[in-house]
């Protein structure tokens, strides 16, 4: 007999408003003193134009360097006295700008970040400061293997199209980029129209409404019209080999994948028991298989990555070179196995526990909490759909996996990362 | 045992984390590596749970599992949906009790950790840590790395594992942790039965040689990177058993190198352009520590962000921080403690860690109570013991590791 347990594993319960023009989700959850709030720019690397690669990432990361009132060093002292950690995110759909804080801390940390959203400098000095931290990561990007491979793998699954440039764009267009660019950008594209704010935390939701009113009233007037989101679904499959070559390798690295629907489709939740029975945790095929039965690797497995408008089932492994073949065609073999085997109850039990209590963890912190309430209402159109989802994965079955599998999984674009010979 | 437990109630999740008091700071150097061996093993099998099963039960009941190996200590860890908290804390009794240490599943894993060796080795922040540490304590528990060398992964055994399990995994050496959406009675109760007649007697293995820290040395590995160099300046520090060196070293790390408006983050990265990152740790080990600042530049900018992190260094030894900066740091830590409080694992992590540190919670529960009361006098001084303005060149260890190798060898 199992205790009883008062803690909550249901959906984050929220209110739906829409304040001065701005999509606002609030979660009250009172008596833990903190919250955690996201200001979601609807609009990403995947709405960016020909010669615009890099340039929503960019201009996120500018938002806090710098306000007409306050220097970028004075943003980030103001909020960290509060104890209030803050920070940008950027992606394929969306940008963001989102903080961490007590609830005392509070009313002063969203007057800083809204003012930072609104109404960001842009300045010629942070802005080369911001250049030459990014050029740096993207150089680093290079001594990472996984980061390195699967950033070409994203390439070539989704070549020619907007999700087949990566976010924070190449080494020329950080080059490229100016502050002219980042101010029309934030003209553009960031307005209360495009902003979707989620929030949780120890709030009454009409203080938080009234206080998130007055920071997005008096935005300031831009020419022209919002630009549109421009990003399509991608299409159809264009299997690709790419052979990537890096000097003093001790290890090979694979990453592999096969073009996905995205959340909203029928065939999402078997596809994701698939992933999960496929690769995900310890117990998955491949890391039973190639790990536990045959010791290729330390690091492998699969996990499948979702966009608002399509998706990718990645595999992965980082094997020693003498070893990269096998490991290839271990990975497409146990994808393979998927295609043309019905999972049994064990597996297919242990993939969907195994979803669904990671769809509990995930929702522990507010800020965890938050994102997930951003991310159901921008992919799915609504963040109710994070309710359903527990009871899509129940209702799947193991001939549903099959068949979801069998229709998505066709060809596989690879990656694969060797050392250089001699 | 110790059993400790936190409840909070915000989500339906908890954590049983079990936290062993031995590390690869234990270890003879023949069997540099074994404790991180022996964790992969206990997930190998036990008298009761044949191979797989253990990870195939906690995720068929919507868990995850996994552990760390660390100098001081060695921990696992299972986070469930609570309400199957019971299963997470048989398991991790089963293992630390009953694993078999199988000799062909010992053969196979031992092909797995040396994957794991050979990625380390291609990642320039892992080949500057090994580095860092093998030049900081040049003898002692913490000169060896916690993977161990790839003869050492070669060579050790089963007999050698099984006499470092039954010698080391003893209930006085251990504390179970269990955090998150608790009933205490049950999880007291269930812990209780799952270690009922846990009585292995745990014994040293050997004598620990002292630390013998390294000073004044510049050491660089050349190693082909996407350009920037990975630096690392360190000076020796005291660890845990110093408690009241503790809090004033975390103070002055947040000053010094922890948030966008960090003293170094500022003047060295966004006012003079000498870095691409910056931040300052203090892991704070049991016996013997470190105090590190972490870099990266490009290679024409070593040399200039040398002199300029020494310059500033001397500067905040020598003078009190100001109050708002201290105002800053003290908030910025405090939020930081409370965020990682958020989730069970977390919460279990920071408990765990802390008490098998400094072998009780006074630390822990006191924190930030004592976080309020300290001065910026306090955090000058303790950083002034570390660093030895008068001599800092002379304390600081320098290590680096990328293209361009003109440093290469000990200044």
């Amino acid at each position: 007999m199992e205790a009883a347990h008062g803690g909550s594993s249901g959906p984050v319960r929220f209110e739906r408003m829409k304040i001065v023009g701005a999509d606002a989700l609030l979660a009250p959850r009172p008596g833990t003193g903190l919250l955690a709030l996201a200001a979601i720019i609807r609009r990403g690397s995947a709405d960016e134009r020909e010669g615009e690669h890099g340039l929503a990432s960019f201009t996120a990361s500018m938002l806090l360097r710098g306000t007409q009132r306050r220097s970028s060093e004075q943003i980030a002292f103001d909020l960290e006295s509060l104890g209030a950690i803050a920070g940008e995110g950027d992606g394929m759909d969306t940008c963001s700008l989102n903080v961490r804080c007590s609830t005392e801390a509070a009313p002063r940390a969203l007057e800083i970040l809204f003012e930072s959203l609104r109404e960001p400098a842009f300045d010629a000095r942070e802005h080369e400061v911001h250049r030459q931290e990014l050029l740096a990561h993207l150089r680093m990007i290079e001594d990472e293997k996984f980061s390195y491979t699967y950033r070409e793998y994203v390439k070539a699954m989704f070549t020619g199209h907007g999700y087949g440039h990566a976010s924070e764009g190449e080494l020329a267009d950080a080059e490229r980029i100016t502050p002219a660019d980042c101010r029309r950008w934030h003209a553009e594209m960031i307005r209360p129209e495009t902003l979707l704010i989620a929030a949780v935390g120890d709030f009454e939701v009409g203080a938080l409404r009234d206080q998130l009113a007055g920071l997005l009233a008096d935005w300031p007037v831009n020419d022209g019209p919002v630009r549109p989101r421009i990003a399509t679904q991608p299409p159809a499959d264009h299997p690709r080999e790419l052979e990537l070559r890096k000097p003093e390798l001790n290890q090979g690295f694979i990453v592999g994948g096969f073009r996905t629907p995205p959340i909203t489709d029928p065939d999402y939740a078997a596809l994701r028991l698939g992933s999960a029975a496929l690769g995900e945790g310890f117990a998955g095929r491949i890391f039973t298989e190639l790990r536990e039965k045959r010791s290729l690797a330390y690091a492998l497995g699969a996990t499948l990555r979702s966009y608002r408008l399509t998706g990718h089932q990645v595999l992965y492994i980082g094997t020693k070179p003498e070893s990269i073949e096998e490991a290839r065609a271990g990975l497409l073999r146990e994808a393979d196995y998927l295609k043309h085997n019905l999972l049994s109850d064990e597996e297919l039990n242990r993939a969907r526990e195994y979803v669904l209590g990671k769809f509990v963890m995930g929702q522990q912190s507010h800020a965890q909490r938050v994102s997930h309430l951003a991310w159901w209402e921008d992919a799915a159109g609504d963040a109710a759909e994070g309710w359903r989802y527990p009871e899509r994965l129940r209702g799947v079955t193991a001939a549903q996996v099959r068949e979801a599998a069998r229709k998505w999984w066709v060809e596989p674009t690879m990656a694969v990362l060797r050392p250089e010979a001699g | 045992m110790p059993l400790l437990l936190l409840e909070n109630h915000e989500a339906a999740v908890a954590t049983a984390d079990i936290w062993v008091r031995t590390g690869a700071a234990d270890e003879p150097e023949d069997l540099s590596g074994i404790s991180h061996f022996l964790e992969h093993m206990l997930f190998k099998g036990t008298e009761k749970w044949g191979l797989g099963e253990i990870e195939r039960a906690i995720e068929s009941v919507g868990g995850v599992s996994n552990a760390g190996t660390s100098y001081d200590f060695t921990h696992y860890y299972v986070t469930l949906p609570a309400a199957r908290i019971r299963t997470g804390i048989e398991m991790l009794a089963e293992m630390v009790r009953h694993s078999t240490l199988d000799a062909a599943e010992l053969e196979k894993e031992r092909l797995v950790i040396l994957e794991e060796y050979r990625r380390k080795q291609d990642n320039p922040i892992g080949v500057l840590y090994e580095l860092l540490y093998g030049e900081l304590f040049e003898a002692g528990p913490y000169h060896l790395p916690v993977i161990g060398s790839e003869e050492t992964i070669r060579a050790i055994d089963r007999p050698a594992m099984l006499d470092y399990y039954h010698r080391r995994y003893g209930p006085e050496g251990a504390v179970l942790v269990v955090a998150g959406d608790i009933e205490p009675e049950r999880a007291i109760e269930w812990a209780e039965a799952a270690f009922a007649g846990f009585d292995r007697r745990r014994e040293e293995l050997t004598r620990r040689a002292p630390v013998r820290y390294g000073r004044g040395k510049r050491v660089h590995e050349r190693k082909p990177t996407g350009g920037e160099v990975y630096v690392a300046y360190a000076f020796p520090a005291p660890g845990m058993q110093a408690t009241e060196e503790v809090l004033p070293l975390d103070m002055a790390q947040f000053i010094l190198g922890s948030g966008r408006a960090a003293r170094l983050h500022q003047e060295l990265k966004e006012k003079r352009g000498l870095c691409s990152s910056i931040n300052s740790y203090y892991p704070t080990h049991a016996h013997d520590s470190l105090f590190v600042f972490v870099a990266t530049c490009q290679p024409g900018q070593r040399e200039g962000l040398r002199g300029a992190l020494l310059e500033e260094l001397r500067r905040f030894a020598a003078e009190p921080t100001p109050p708002p900066a201290m105002k800053r740091a003290r908030r910025l830590l405090a939020s930081s403690h409370l965020f990682s409080m958020e989730t069970s694992s977390g919460a279990a992590s920071n408990i765990g860690y802390y008490y098998t540190l400094s072998g009780s919670t006074e630390f822990f529960d006191s924190y930030l109570e004592k976080l309020e009361a300290l001065t910026a006098e306090q955090v000058s001084a303790a950083t002034a013991r570390v660093i030895h303005p008068e001599r800092l060149e002379e304390s600081l260890v320098e290590i680096s590791v990328g293209p361009n190798g003109e440093l290469k060898g000990e200044g």
